[in-house]
């Protein structure tokens, strides 16, 4: 049925581009290779492109519509799949022999490289992966796409002792004041949500004094939470009025608009988290797919995400980017590589120890 | 000392006035009957007197206690009135058995473990149900719920007992017995009793006083005997007993009274009194059994021609006519058609002008 | 054969397996992956107890299913007593206003439990505004709606509805003369209440705490929003941790706690129906259906029962509702901030903004309305093929029942995500919104089918023997006179599954798609991008939504409750 629609969709927009474009070919953007005029047609023969995101339309508003724009005759149909649920979906669509994706973009890192691994993303070299930066490349497959700071956030009506300006200072305030900041401090949850676990992961990496945090967060009996919903609703009023570990793209949009919320870029090291793209195996649109993929990675793309809220990874965007970003972090931030290290990450006795001591320090 | 006063009950159903100031008393070891056809109110003046309808004006007293007075604005719970009320359908709890159901009233009045077990039994035997205890209510058939519904209602000697149309529920046969049974029982605890009826043999057979109800007012009350034969009014002449009716115009001469037809004329007594009705229609009613057949004239007999004669076991139906008339009446010889005259006793003939 | 068309046998069986197939085919599905050591549809997953083995070894699995007994206990607790006498207030009694209260009684069940948790921290949290205005007058605050006996007392009052209208059902179809024979035996109100009224609803009781009992083992919401913050873990939340805890996705583990909660459900089932074998002493005597003569409470009763009421309208209503309703209108609130400085219109607006919201609204009425009525019939069908039916089709039923109630929603929606995917006919209709409205046909089950049920109950057998005797078949009996009469009664049930339907959030977490966006699920993105301001807007439109529902519903003269 499904592939009916599309086929009678194709079919309407075929009809469409004949009107539109008289000569029948299509020009390729500037800077692109010829060729790729050839993926345009393509692309908008099969008239539609799916997305799988966690990111909710609302947040991709701009790029849909640059995209198309950029692209008539292509629709974006954007599915809204829950961070959890997004690689079920594309193993369990695989094994039906039904991929349903063309393109899936989502902050679970580790799972988006675990998906590579398994043979469910196609592998493209996207004609912007020269203006990308390596780190977030992986394997010609996977693209990052954002750039979002891990920071603290507070409630500066509420939070009123000298504020921590990075992880040691948080950690001895904790000690110090431990009793004070009972159950006054806050962080994602690491064993519900997978993004907040591969954060964690760097910070042990980066931050040779995280478990010392961690336990002195414990000892202060520090509350978790499993959503930026939460933690930020958490924060706002005051009931926990310090939150580390805070998706700061979100943040920087939410202390906006509300002068309460004050956010800090830790001055040892900033994590910066990301979400990544690419194309699905057997993708139904395998052309407007990489389309899309271009399109994100691309400058006008980046932009859309960018003035959407997402800092860009290029540099050449005029909105936030990897270097305004990095500039507020005082130069200290710190990419989460898409490399073989977020992929360990997923291996059981590497978790179960994490969560042991995670346990450990939290239960006392 | 009357240990039941009803006094000018009045009650309203949204527009309908039910209840229309009725009024009567009962003592101990007297039957009461309300009689009446379906919409008479007789169920719920009963249900006044339980306290499960509230009236909207007048005064009840049980046992010299005003359960209800709405110029002093009392109004005791049903469970404060201290009644024994017997449901048409008995209204057994389906979950207890039948002695938890028949010790129910005492549990409540907080009567002791051995005592409660004692008195429920000797109320079940007394009842002839001794052995049926431990037994379910759908267990029992329609006769043994009926006298656990009484236990149930008796168990606790109310002063008072009510009963909704007790005898329905059973069949003929039964519910002969049940009358006389009843009836006994309520004179030998001494109880004052009302109860509602849709059936005059029933309420003639049990009942020391009879209130005839029709739209919510009592029509009538007295005793069996005098309800039935001394009616006061058309309504009650005519809802007792197996009447003919005969049509006519009135003429009174003196304290005489005629009712003549066509062919006939009869003359009777007004329990109304002499109306100024001088010349307007009027109906004269008389009890089937008291006719006689005759073979030739006499005073107040008309001429009539049999038309059938019925066999009914114990006695024959004879169905007469005249001109505008049919009659019954009753013999003990079968009698072949043909003309014959039927006289009504004077002194059992009831005249009412048509407009009563 | 002529014995079979007469008992309409063929039509009861091919309900009785149609159900059966909708029913177990998710619950084998969840039984088969638990027994594998990967899911189901790889290649490299084979047969083996490695799942169990984990589960049954891990310390957090005993003290979750441990703390969801104690949580389902109290739960039941509180809201069995509470919803029967609910009930019996409003159905046997004059209390003033009840008529309003019929309605406002349901209230507590319009908001999904994930947003009723967010409306509590507003109005009672450690910064909530009623608890900052306490602590102002008085200086301190003596509660903490955080941990497992506020978490069993919300949960309780919060569950009061399902026993109340299970309750309510049940008492109007009892003769009144069996209360008035206790009121006339001297027995006030209470006694009456004891001793007549709540034994003979003795069945709805039962099943009330059945459901109860399965509404806690899978209540996610509430444990997540009151419970995580103390620590308190019960078995969803614990599920929801083993999703990651893996790093992949582990199905086999999710599905052997499901398998656990399922297991409840045989033990539960087995003693309802123990209980209820002599059922015959609580069926309905034929009754002459007078006028129900109600109890008068008196002044005192009426200000006693009021009081109550009102202290439970306020902790159940007032409270979340309200603080639902200030969030929606402002964008800070909390320690330190004054509300009228932050008054704000802005979060609606972003309701329009978002083209998935609107499709979500659309569908989710769309899911209700003419889905709901959908799910009446098929519950119907059911019901009527279970109708006055011994053996063991009706054994079969009393399980099945209440079997979807045991699992998640998260994970139902998982398996029929499954299923419409690997089973071949049904793909076609996955990307559509069958496969949800599929999903919620089982959610609302134990929900639907019983009110129906409870309302074929009501139905005299003379009424369906006079049909038979006028030479009506069974068929014809049932559409022509006993459908007919319930009408009002499937009405009321339509309008609950629609409530139901509306406020789902789970389900449609893994199967909703492009085109066929749900609000709660949607509900659940927006809470991972931070936007509770959304959030708090949107709820509070579904709340007048639903209320404004209901009221019309009243007017058209359904009753809720019949």
């Amino acid at each position: 049925m499904q592939t009916l629609k599309v086929a009678a969709c194709a079919a309407v927009f075929q009809s469409v581009i004949v009107v539109a474009f008289p000569a029948g070919a299509q020009q390729a953007p500037e800077g692109y290779p010829a060729d790729y005029a050839g993926i345009v047609t393509a692309g908008i023969k099969e008239g539609s492109v799916n997305v799988y995101s966690p990111t909710d339309s609302e947040q991709a508003d701009g790029l849909i519509s640059g995209f198309e724009k950029a692209y008539p005759g292509i629709k974006v149909k954007w599915n809204d799949v829950a961070s959890g649920a997004v690689y079920n979906r594309v193993v369990s669509e695989a094994a039906a022999g039904q991929v349903g994706s063309d393109v899936v973009w989502s902050n679970g890192l580790d799972l988006q490289l675990q998906l590579v691994e398994e043979g469910h993303v196609e592998t493209y070299k996207s004609v912007e992966a020269a203006n990308i930066p390596a780190w977030a490349q992986y394997k010609d497959a996977a693209y990052s796409t954002t750039v979002e700071p891990i920071v603290f956030m507070y409630n500066n009506k509420v939070f009123t002792d000298s504020v921590p300006k990075n992880h040691k200072e948080l950690a001895d305030l904790l000690v110090k004041k431990g009793a004070e900041l009972q159950g006054k401090v806050t962080t994602f949850d690491p064993e519900k949500s997978a993004s907040a676990y591969t954060v964690m992961e760097n910070d042990v990496v980066n931050d040779n004094g995280f478990w010392t945090l961690i336990d002195a967060f414990g000892k202060a009996k520090g509350k978790v939470y499993s959503s930026s919903g939460q933690l930020r609703e958490k924060i706002l009023s005051g009931e926990h009025p310090f939150g580390f570990n805070v998706n700061g793209a979100y943040a920087k949009g939410w202390a906006k608009s509300n002068p309460t919320l004050t956010v800090v870029y830790p001055d040892d090291y900033t994590i910066a988290a990301s979400r990544t793209a690419f194309i699905s195996k057997d993708a139904p649109n395998p052309n407007a797919a990489k389309l899309f993929l271009d399109y994100m990675l691309s400058k006008a793309g980046q932009t859309a995400v960018a003035e959407a809220g997402l800092p860009s990874v290029r540099s050449d965007v005029t909105a936030d980017n990897w270097d305004s970003v990095n500039k507020e972090a005082g130069g200290k931030l710190v990419p989460i590589k898409l490399d073989a290290a977020l992929l360990e990450g997923l291996q059981a006795t590497k978790r179960g120890q994490f969560f042991k001591d995670w346990k450990k320090a939290l239960n006392q | 000392m009357n240990d039941l006063i009803v006094q000018d009950i009045h009650m309203h159903l949204g527009a309908l006035h039910v209840l229309q100031g009725t009024s009567f008393t009962a003592s101990k070891g007297q039957v009461v009957a309300l009689l009446g056809a379906s919409g008479s109110g007789k169920t719920t003046l009963l249900r006044t007197i339980a306290g499960l309808e509230i009236p909207s004006k007048g005064r009840i007293d049980i046992s010299g206690t005003p359960v209800f007075d709405s110029s002093k604005n009392i109004l005791l719970p049903p469970e404060q009135r201290n009644i024994g009320l017997v449901f048409q359908s008995y209204a057994l709890w389906p979950h207890k058995t039948v002695a938890e159901n028949v010790a129910f009233g005492l549990t409540i009045r907080g009567t002791n473990k051995s005592e409660i077990g004692k008195r429920v039994q000797e109320m079940l035997e007394k009842l002839g149900l001794g052995h049926l205890g431990d037994r379910y209510p759908f267990q029992l058939s329609g006769g043994q719920q009926q006298r656990v519904a009484i236990c149930r209602a008796l168990v606790y000697q109310p002063k008072v007992i009510l009963m909704d149309e007790p005898l329905s529920n059973l069949d003929a046969k039964l519910r002969e017995e049940a009358r006389y049974w009843i009836r006994k029982l309520i004179l030998e605890l001494e109880l004052c009793a009302v109860m509602v009826t849709h059936d005059q043999d029933e309420a003639l057979a049990m009942a020391d006083n009879v209130l005839l109800l029709k739209g919510g007012s009592i029509v009538q009350s007295g005793s069996p005997l005098e309800i039935y034969s001394n009616p006061k009014n058309r309504y009650t002449a005519e809802f007792l007993g197996n009447n003919n009716t005969l049509d006519g115009n009135l003429s009174i001469d003196g304290s005489k009274a005629v009712v003549s037809g066509e062919t006939w004329s009869i003359s009777g007594v007004m329990p109304e009194g002499v109306a100024n009705a001088n010349g307007k229609a009027a109906s004269a009613i008389v009890r089937v059994e008291k006719m006689t057949i005759h073979d030739q004239p006499g005073p107040n007999r008309i001429a009539v021609n049999l038309d059938a004669s019925i066999y009914l076991g114990d006695h024959w139906e004879y169905r007469l006519s005249a001109p505008g008339v049919t009659l019954k009446a009753q013999g003990s010889v079968r009698r072949e058609p043909g003309n014959v005259w039927c006289e009504l006793p004077a002194d059992d003939v009831w005249i009412f002008s048509k407009a009563s | 054969m002529a014995r079979t068309t007469a008992d309409a046998t063929g039509f009861r069986f091919a309900a009785l397996a149609a159900l059966g197939i909708l029913v177990l085919s998710p619950v084998l599905l969840i039984l088969y992956q638990s027994f594998l050591t990967g899911p189901f549809f790889s290649p490299l997953s084979t047969l083996g107890l490695d799942a169990y083995v984990y589960i049954f070894t891990d310390s957090d699995f005993y003290r979750a299913l441990s703390t969801t007994a104690i949580f389902a206990l109290g739960t039941i607790v509180v809201c069995v007593p509470l919803g029967a006498i609910l009930a019996f207030l409003l159905t046997r009694t004059d209390l003033v206003g009840r008529r309003w209260l019929e309605g406002v009684v349901l209230v507590p069940m319009f908001l999904s439990a994930i947003v009723l948790g967010f409306g509590y921290t507003v109005a009672v949290g450690p910064t909530g505004v009623v608890t900052l205005a306490f602590e102002r007058l008085f200086g301190f605050v003596p509660w903490n709606i955080y941990g497992l006996w506020s978490l069993m007392f919300i949960s309780g009052l919060m569950h009061v509805p399902h026993v109340y209208l299970y309750s309510s059902a049940a008492m109007r179809n009892l003769p009144g003369d069996l209360e008035e024979a206790a009121r006339t035996s001297g027995a006030g109100i209470w006694t009456v209440a004891r001793h007549v009224t709540w034994p003979l609803i003795m069945p709805a009781l039962i099943f009330s705490i059945g459901l109860n009992v399965m509404l806690a083992f899978e209540a996610f919401g509430l444990p997540l929003v009151l419970g995580d913050p103390a620590g308190v873990l019960v078995l969803t939340t614990y599920i929801y941790k083993l999703t990651t805890i893996l790093g992949v996705p582990s199905y086999q583990l999710m599905a052997v706690v499901a398998v656990v909660l399922l297991a409840i459900i045989f033990p539960l089932v087995f003693i309802q129906r123990k209980l209820l074998s002599r059922a015959r002493r609580f069926a309905t005597i034929g009754g002459k259906g007078a006028r129900v003569t109600r109890i008068r409470l008196g002044k005192g009763g009426q200000i006693a029962a009021w009081i109550g009421i009102g202290i439970w309208l306020v902790i159940s209503i007032v409270l979340p509702i309200g603080g639902i309703a200030i969030r929606a209108f402002v964008d800070a609130w909390g320690a330190g901030v004054n509300l009228f400085d932050h008054l704000t219109l802005n979060n609606f607006q972003q309701l329009f903004s978002i083209a998935a919201l609107q499709r979500g609204i659309i569908n989710t009425l769309l899911l209700s309305v003419v889905g709901g009525a959908l799910a009446v019939g098929a519950y119907l069908l059911i019901a009527l093929a279970g109708h006055r039916w011994s053996g063991p089709g009706n054994t079969a039923l009393d399980y099945m029942v209440l079997m979807p109630r045991a699992l998640p929603g998260l994970i139902i929606g998982l398996a029929f995500f499954w299923i419409f995917l690997f089973v071949p006919f049904l793909k076609p209709f996955r990307l559509t919104l069958l496969s949800l409205l599929i999903a919620y046909i089982i959610v609302g089950l134990s929900y639907g089918l019983r009110l129906i049920q409870a309302t074929l109950m009501q139905v005299a057998p003379e009424l369906e023997e006079s049909g038979r005797s006028a030479g009506a078949t069974i068929k014809q009996t049932w559409s022509r006179i006993v459908v007919p009469i319930i009408r009002p009664g499937l009405l009321g049930a339509w309008i609950m599954i629609m409530i139901i339907f509306l406020r789902e959030y789970a389900t449609g977490v893994y199967l909703m798609t492009n085109g066929t966006e749900v609000v709660g699920s949607l509900i659940v993105s927006l809470m991972a991008s931070g936007s509770l301001d959304t959030i708090a807007a949107l709820a509070l439109i579904s709340v007048v939504m639903t209320t404004g529902g209901l009221v019309l519903a009243n007017r058209l003269g359904g009753r809720i409750h019949e």
